[in-house]
């Protein structure tokens, strides 16, 4: 194999002196992050279709108010709550999202809110999906936080085999790596030392 | 060539210029039942991003 000049004196800790930093790649960074912004305008556009065509025009903004008993699932404050962090890239707690965390968040809302207007004139079916599939969605991107913690609890409270059951889980979820989707790396250690 | 190859080349483009994968196959599989003018935005959108991560790298 060959190995440049430069290679070997840098391995031998003779090399040039460190290169500045690349403001190339910032500079495409940047570039990235603000095409990232304007599509994910462009899916809340979307998604607000449904919302004003189908929620505001058919719930009532007191029902809507009164049926908002957990915050990330249903009614206004869920969405605004989702939507702020969507919009921020920021959960509420500190987790950085991911472009496709950022996403996630808007597709559980509409598919909550779609879930809400199809009773009225389509039945329980359809509308049931909605839901199951935004309760699905939310879970993929939540359930690893939301296991860990249950397990700390359960060790709390001295549930050894509950714990353990979900400490099984957690290891599972764990290896999927499904969080690195939706979570930036940096802020996922820091969650995890939350939690423990 | 149609919109739904326009946005495949598009999409290979950006993988290549470093562009989150992960994000960009969300847009292929949500392409597909977005408004029509949303379409066409978007593949504005994603060509302008092409044409100035190209620039950058010249």
């Amino acid at each position: 194999m060959m190995i440049s000049a430069e290679r070997g004196l840098s391995e031998a800790g003779l090399g040039l002196p460190e290169a500045e930093p690349n403001l190339e790649i910032s500079e495409a960074e940047r570039t990235r992050e603000a095409a990232r912004d304007l599509r994910f305008e462009l899916l809340k556009t979307d998604w607000e279709y449904y919302k004003e065509k189908y929620i505001d025009s058919i719930i009532p903004k007191s029902a809507q108010i009164l049926g908002s008993s957990a915050a990330n699932y249903i009614g206004p404050l869920g969405f605004v709550k989702m939507n702020i962090e969507a919009a921020t890239g920021t959960t509420f707690v500190g987790q950085k999202l991911t472009p496709l965390g950022r996403i996630n968040h808007v597709i559980i809302q509409g598919l909550n809110a779609y879930a809400h207007y199809l009773p009225f004139d389509e039945g329980f079916g359809p509308a049931f999906k909605a839901y199951a599939a935004s309760w699905a969605v939310d879970s993929v991107q939540y359930y690893p936080e939301i296991i860990s913690a249950l397990s700390a609890l359960a060790k709390r409270g001295k549930m050894p085999t509950v714990a353990a059951g979900l400490g099984k889980l957690e290891k599972i979820l764990d290896k999927t790596q499904v969080r690195k989707l939706f979570f930036k790396e940096d802020t996922l250690d820091e969650q995890k030392t939350k939690i423990t | 060539m149609n919109k739904k190859q326009k946005l495949h080349e598009l999409i290979e483009k950006l993988i290549a210029l470093g562009e989150d994968k992960d994000e960009l196959w969300f847009w292929q599989e949500y392409f597909q039942i977005m408004k029509e003018e949303n379409q066409d935005r978007l593949l504005l959108d994603l060509e302008k991003e092409v044409q100035d991560l190209e620039a950058l790298k010249k």
